[in-house]
């Protein structure tokens, strides 16, 4: 410590043996009687267990009542004025859980921390923050205070922060979550084992599920709708297992058949075709949130995604249980597989972990890696568990039982796996498909030190950017070329290496003898001067190169030779000592007999003798470090293509794996990157705590993966059953089916919602045997007619079920049905989505004819039956489409050139392929469009429809205006 | 009468046709039925039950978007320090590389002016704008989140830089619905395409209806300011007697007991956009305009001509009835075209694109009145740096930089806010890209903090917890 400090030792008191007392190195142990209190009101600072007392060096006084008057005058009225407005007890508010208005709390800090940094004032977050530095919040947050007051309070702690207030901290209020009580909601209860009610009318209930939905109508004294017609129950099974309509063969076949299993029948035809697969695929694909592109900033394509969705086609096309897919979900890449197909299947499954919309050119690569974790933790979230566990990232859940802790003891797994690859915009992790399992490897260690050289690459890039350019911290007095005066034409360039400031100077080897560059410095000093010119020697350049110094002396002319490199950090040349007087002094470089090259001019440098010792050593040391990076970054670019030519050529997916090192992460103080808490073991929800192994090793994807799925989680078998209740119903028994905590909507049959999910595990998690029970329920083929005076009065929302909810076509449907009605509709399933070569989504013309599923999906650029008709958001988890009826969508119906093309296209098929009637072709339409006969009205409406128009155009285009006007009309647009 | 947040939430069940007519806002009406239906809102929030909204200042809000982050210190924010160490070395916390180095300092490229009777300066970029200085209210203390252009420009329009959140036109059309029946109450002409798209006009959680409406063609700045599939290619003629075809058979297939409300919606929704084809057809149109209205937005020449458009769109778009108008002066490559990196001299091609457009609605809003209940604004995702990037560049500045307003109840002729000496960094009057989202909606008579839509389990706003009015520059 400098100077003479006196320390008292004020006071014991009783406390732990342990602690001990740090003064200015000397420490004192305080052995079994008791700890310390403050000597005077100073800092101390609990620190691992021990108590700490900072005197920070010559501040230290023993005269504290200086100090005392030092924070009065100068701190006090700050914090008063400009601090106690959001931090007091007396305003009442605690932002950043700091109040600053009691000694205690003050020492104690807020969610940030400790406010000071005793031994480094400036470093202090205090400081910082009302310096309004980066990376902290600045404080007070609409101005800066004046740098004066900013210093003072550096002083203030340098001293130690002496402090006389008194008063205590107020009791925090803790709020602990009781996790018995939280998990008495009725989600998070395990599934009850209900069984079928009794009911009056046990004659109509078909099924276990129709008891259910019965007695549920009965206590309202509602009746169930009558059953539906045949072909409104054909088209409705078909499009709501197909996605597409019924074909008029098809119709024939069902209508004519009148065993009692003819319903069944279809139902088994339907399930097993390609068709199911693609349009329940896509059911999945809404809630893994499915794009092929990332969106963000710079919507980069995702040119493997498509593998991700046929994945999710071919495990729906055979019937893959629904917990092996979470799990493959999860982690695919760390389940034991059966051969090399199979273990790239359930590589591809763990796309999913990464087609997220991720902004990955984000240059705060550690938020990018919590922002990718948290849109990982919140998708297996609401997909899986209806759980929003994404509120818990910046403070507990403020609904749900999820702690802050519980987050992040999450997102430690989540952040032990390589899910993206770091450089200046970074890359989503893909892993190579081979059947041999060692070049899979190789290519993972490859694209593992690739990303190890890219960061490196940055941060060395970075680093030069700060150095800046050579010779810039160079003693003495130097002129560059931007201050020179010229005579005659002088291009500027930085066409060869090495110059100071920002470019240099040549005479373009003309006007020889004509052109010169006086370089004018004024010194303040007057005595001997080493003088250096700058240029980048090489040939083509000058061997004579005259330079004129003017000094005491006289006039001297130097010849330099420009082909030499330069002696000082190969920029500066010595071209002699020279006297000079305080004033203005010039070197001239000249032109004069230099035909033999280029002559350069860049700059001129004054070095007073005594000063050069100390300056050359900082010229080398920055020049030097210089040569060595980029040495270093010319050595990792060689690497770099080394590395991409020994990594193997083979087909990838977006896939993930496991971190070199797996680790618990820091819970982040309110959602900050950089503000980290405790450290918090790996784990998942304590509130669903329920078939959970600990996690020994790895990142514990796989205990993860195995705790979602499990049958013994209360949410998941919910979750999934609601989701397919929900897309065949239209709604939910959960109406809102990606959240089932407190602020999600309530079962409206609860004991139904638990009697499906254990089927769903008793089917072994099958979604055909799920399908096929609910669909032969005789609540599902209720007509869409109802008692609706009875119904309305009772409940409007039809929420009980006393009839069938009519249906809009989503987007798939309607696309797929028009290019199926025009003939243009091409059923080739599976494949890349987008074209070679592919850029940009910007401008990209949708051409195929296949199923919409095969669409490309952008994220920033969608097809535009997506954007109008409500198609799933690709960036988040969607149970539920929207269906909002907007003018947009009517629009479209009637003026979008897609629909005038495939109505053309269908009247030109009906001319063609039927040379009967109008009545004939009238029975065609409405067969091959609405799924059955037109009613005589329509025929006759039609009739004279037609023969208006044919009056005034073709027959192609009058039926094509009868065809667009099926289009549009409520029959075709909700199915029944 | 405007239906407030409180009536909409508290209204039990009405039909769609009775909302639609209470309501006086067709687009907002059917919206109502996705709003009623929902989970968001079936849960009052009692935050909004009982909102205290107050008198508006403004009652619809144009924004011109400069994309890519025009130099403050070029046009605006005069620093004579610049000047001063023109080409020295000074030390900066380079946002970027989010490190402590030197940079070298670069002056303006052009030249500074004092103007009007407020003697605002301005560089020689914006000449015609200058000659509206004492109707601006310069914020000159602006900061924001996000370095590259992706999450400030998302920052920007929705609040956050990576979570996908309601655009500030989709808050506003929310929280406010439509003047004018027949139109959508938030409509963004030719918006940048690229730095999140459509999330940038993006209704996210909101009611689809809330997703800002688009004229033009994204990316693309000299797209004419039009509604896709609003002409018909089929005559005048023929059309209306397919349209009356379309209406017998949906009254044929209805005419049973089945009265579904979803259908109800869909037929009412038909007739709108019937109506609309009729009606918002014109909106839209030069036709109106007499020749020197056109040449006071620099309309026919052929540096001013696009953006003119885009300008008299705005006008045309606020005087029926338009909520939120957004025009953008963007482009569709990967670098935005204010983002001058190594060419600042571009500025000036660029500026010339838009100071006469602008200073023409100016001067239009102006004369027509409009000026007075019309907020206009002008701003980017951020500024650029006072040292050089590149040697002629200049790089991104989160951290400092300005934007103004005009109209719609903010001080005229009035700066709030400034940098530090070297234009680097905000100190003075600072404020946070989400103080002026909240100062936006205070100018609408929208309290930010209570205009919130509850979604996945909490309630959500434009400003999450933040958000100050600007108190100060309000007149």
């Amino acid at each position: 410590m400098n100077g003479q400090n006196e320390y008292q030792l004020i006071s014991w008191e009783d406390a732990e043996s342990s602690c001990r007392v740090k003064f200015g190195g000397q420490r004192v142990t305080s052995g079994a009687e008791g700890a310390f209190l403050r000597v005077n009101p100073r800092l101390c600072l609990l620190i691992g267990g021990g108590l700490a007392l900072v005197m920070p060096g010559a501040a230290w006084a023993a005269n504290s009542e200086e100090d005392f008057a030092f924070f009065e005058k100068k701190i006090r009225p700050v914090l008063v004025e400009a601090c106690y407005e959001c931090h007091s007890v007396e305003a009442g508010k605690r932002k950043g859980g700091l109040y600053l208005d009691n000694r205690e709390s003050l020492l104690r800090g807020g969610d940030s921390g400790s406010p000071f940094e005793m031994n480094h004032a400036a470093a202090s977050l205090l400081v910082r923050a009302m310096r309004h530095e980066p990376d902290v919040e600045a404080m007070p947050p609409e101005k800066r205070l004046p740098e004066t007051v900013v210093a003072d309070f550096e002083q203030w702690i340098s001293m130690g922060a002496p402090d006389p207030r008194d008063g205590r901290a107020p009791e925090e209020e803790k709020t602990e979550i009781n996790f018995e009580e939280a998990r008495k909601f009725w989600s998070f209860q395990p599934l009850a084992e209900p069984m079928p009610p009794a009911v009056a009318d046990a004659a109509w209930s078909r099924t276990d599920m129709d008891r259910f939905v019965l007695a549920k109508l009965e206590a309202r004294d509602l009746r169930p709708a009558p059953d539906a017609g045949k072909g409104a129950l054909l088209r409705r099974v078909t499009m709501a297992l197909t996605g597409l309509p019924p074909t008029i063969a098809e119709q024939d076949a069902f209508l004519t058949n009148d065993s009692e299993k003819a319903f069944e029948e279809v139902v088994d035809r339907l399930l097993s075709t390609r068709a199911y697969a693609e349009r329940w695929g896509r059911h999945w694909l809404d809630i893994c949130r499915y794009s092929d592109t990332s969106g963000g900033g710079r919507a980069i394509p995702f040119p493997n995604a498509w593998r991700f969705r046929d994945y999710v086609i071919d495990s729906f096309a055979k019937d893959k249980p629904l917990d092996r897919m979470i799990r493959e979900h999860i982690a695919g890449d760390l389940l034991p597989a059966d051969g090399p197909e199979h273990r790239n299947e359930q590589l591809t499954a763990t796309g999913f972990l990464v087609l997220g919309p991720n902004n990955y050119e984000n240059q705060d690569k550690d938020l990018l890696d919590l922002e990718i974790v948290d849109e990982q933790m919140d998708t297996i979230g609401r997909a899986f568990m209806g759980m929003t566990i994404g509120c818990a990232r910046c403070h507990d859940h403020k609904f749900d039982p999820i702690p802050t802790r519980d987050y992040y003891a999450m997102a430690g797994i989540f952040l032990s796996t390589d899910s993206v690859r770091h450089s200046n915009v970074s890359k989503w992790t893909s892993r190579a498909l081979s059947p041999d399992p060692e070049k899979q490897n190789a290519f993972d260690a490859i694209e593992k030190q690739e990303e190890k050289v890219e960061m490196r690459l940055k941060a060395l890039k970075a680093e030069l950017d700060t150095l800046g350019p050579a010779g810039e911290e160079i003693g003495g007095i130097i002129v560059d070329d931007e201050d020179a005066e010229f005579r005659g034409d002088w291009p500027e360039s930085t066409a060869v290496k090495q110059w100071y400031g920002k470019s240099y100077r040549h005479d373009d080897k003309s006007g020889k003898g004509e052109k010169s560059a006086a370089f004018t410095a004024t010194l303040e000093k007057p005595g001997r001067y080493e003088l250096r010119v700058s240029y980048n020697g090489r040939s083509g350049r000058s061997r004579t190169v005259p330079v004129t110094v003017t000094h005491l002396g006289g006039e001297t002319t130097v010849r330099v030779d420009q082909r030499r490199a330069p002696e000082h950090d190969g920029l500066f040349h010595t071209i002699g000592e020279f006297e000079f007087a305080v004033g203005q002094a010039t070197v001239v470089i000249g032109t004069q007999g230099t035909g033999d090259g280029h002559v350069i001019a860049d700059a001129v440098q004054f070095l007073p003798l005594d000063a050069q010792e100390k300056s050359e050593g900082k010229v080398g040391e920055i020049a030097n470090r210089r040569a060595t990076v980029e040495k270093e970054m010319t050595e990792l670019q060689k690497e770099k293509k080394a590395l991409a030519a020994r990594k193997p050529k083979l087909p990838t997916a977006m896939a993930v794996l496991e971190s070199a090192e797996a680790e618990d992460t820091a819970v982040r103080i309110r959602g900050m990157a950089h503000q980290h808490g405790e450290t918090v073991p790996r784990g998942f929800l304590q509130v669903v705590d329920r078939g959970v192994e600990t996690i020994t090793s790895g990142s514990g994807r796989l205990e993860l993966a195995e705790w979602v799925a499990s049958a013994e989680n209360p949410l998941t078998a919910r979750v999934l059953a609601n989701r397919i209740w929900l897309h065949l119903f239209g709604e939910g028994i959960v109406p809102s089916p990606d959240n089932f905590g407190l602020t999600g909507r309530a079962p409206t049959h609860p004991e139904l919602l638990d009697y499906l999910a254990r089927r769903l595990i008793e089917n072994r998690w099958s979604t055909k045997k799920t399908i096929r029970e609910i669909v032969l329920s005789r609540a599902w083929q209720m007509s869409v007619d109802g008692d609706e005076a009875r119904g309305r009065a009772v409940d409007p929302e039809n929420t009980l079920l006393w009839k069938f909810r009519l249906r809009r076509l989503d987007a798939e449907e309607l696309r797929d049905a028009l290019l199926a009605f025009s003939g243009e509709l091409n059923l080739k399933s599976g494949g890349p989505s987008l074209p070679a070569g592919f850029k940009s989504e910007f401008g990209y013309e949708f051409k195929t004819k296949r199923r919409t599923v095969y669409v490309p999906v952008f994220r920033n650029q969608m097809h535009e039956i997506f954007s109008t008709f409500d198609f799933a958001n690709p960036n988040f988890v969607v149970g539920k489409r929207s269906s909002n009826a907007v003018p947009t969508q009517s629009l479209f119906l009637m003026n979008s050139p897609f629909v005038h093309k495939s109505a053309t296209g269908m009247s030109e098929r009906l001319l063609k392929e039927s040379t009967n009637s109008a009545e004939d072709r009238l029975e065609t339409l409405w067969r091959t469009v609405l799924g059955r006969s037109p009613m005589e009205e329509e025929k006759r409406l039609s009739m004279a429809f037609l023969e208006s128009e044919t009056r005034s155009t073709t027959p192609t285009e009058a039926w094509a205006s009868v065809v667009r006007g099926l289009f549009s009309c409520v029959d075709f647009q909700y199915i029944q | 009468m405007e239906p407030s947040v409180s009536q909409i939430h508290n209204q039990p069940s009405l039909s769609r046709r009775q909302l639609l007519k209470s309501a006086g806002c067709g687009f907002g009406a059917l919206a109502f039925n996705g709003i009623l239906g929902r989970e968001a809102i079936a849960a009052t929030n009692p935050l909004v039950a009982n909102p205290t909204m107050h008198a508006p200042k403004a009652k619809r809000v144009i924004f011109l978007f400069m994309q890519g982050g025009p130099s403050h210190v070029d046009s605006f924010d005069w620093k004579p320090d610049l000047e001063k160490f023109d080409g020295k070395s000074k030390t900066f916390h380079n946002p970027r590389t989010r490190k402590i180095a030197d940079q070298t300092v670069m002056k303006s490229l052009w030249e500074f002016r004092r103007h009007g009777d407020s003697g605002a300066p301005v560089t020689s970029l914006f000449p015609e704008i200058a000659k509206h200085v004492d109707d601006l209210c310069f914020l000159k203390g602006m900061h924001t989140e996000g370095v590259a252009h992706g999450p400030a420009t998302l920052f920007l329009h929705t609040g956050a830089t990576n979570l996908i959140r309601p655009s500030v036109g989709a808050w506003i059309s929310y929280g406010l619905g439509c003047e004018n029946e027949s139109l959508p109450a938030f409509v963004t002409v030719n918006p940048p395409a690229n730095k999140g798209g459509p999330r940038n006009f993006g209704n996210s959680f909101l009611p689809a209806i809330h997703h800002g409406t688009v004229l033009g063609r994204a990316g693309d700045r000299t797209a004419p300011p039009e509604l896709l599939n609003l002409k018909s290619p089929v005559a005048a003629g023929a059309q209306r007697r397919q349209f009356d075809f379309l209406r017998q058979l949906n009254s044929l297939q209805t005419s049973g007991s089945v009265t579904d409300p979803a259908v109800d919606g869909a037929i009412s929704s038909m007739e709108l956009a019937w109506k609309m084809q009729g009606e918002a057809r014109g909106l839209v149109d030069l036709e109106r305009e007499s020749k020197s209205t056109l040449a006071m937005y620099g309309i026919g020449h052929e540096v001013t001509d696009h953006f003119g458009r885009q300008c008299i769109a705005a006008r045309q778009l606020a005087e029926a009835g338009v909520r939120y108008i957004q025009i953008s002066h963007c482009g569709n490559r990967a670098t935005p075209v204010w983002d001058q990196h190594n060419n600042m001299p571009k500025h000036e091609e660029l500026a010339l694109e838009v100071d006469k457009p602008i200073s023409g609605l100016l001067q239009d809003l102006k004369q027509r009145g409009l000026l007075e209940d019309t907020l206009v604004w002008w701003g980017s995702e951020f500024g650029r740096t006072p040292f050089t990037q590149n040697k002629n560049g200049r790089d991104h500045n989160p951290r400092g930089f300005t934007c103004w307003l005009a109209g719609g109840g903010v001080k005229p002729g009035y700066t709030h806010g400034s940098t530090d000496e070297l234009g680097f960094a905000a100190v003075d009057g600072k404020v946070h890209m989400h103080d002026l989202h909240a100062t936006i909606l205070h100018l609408l008579g929208i309290d930010h903090e209570q205009l919130t839509y509850r979604y996945a389990g909490r309630d959500f706003r434009l400003t999450d917890v933040y958000g100050r009015v600007v108190e100060e520059i309000i007149a």
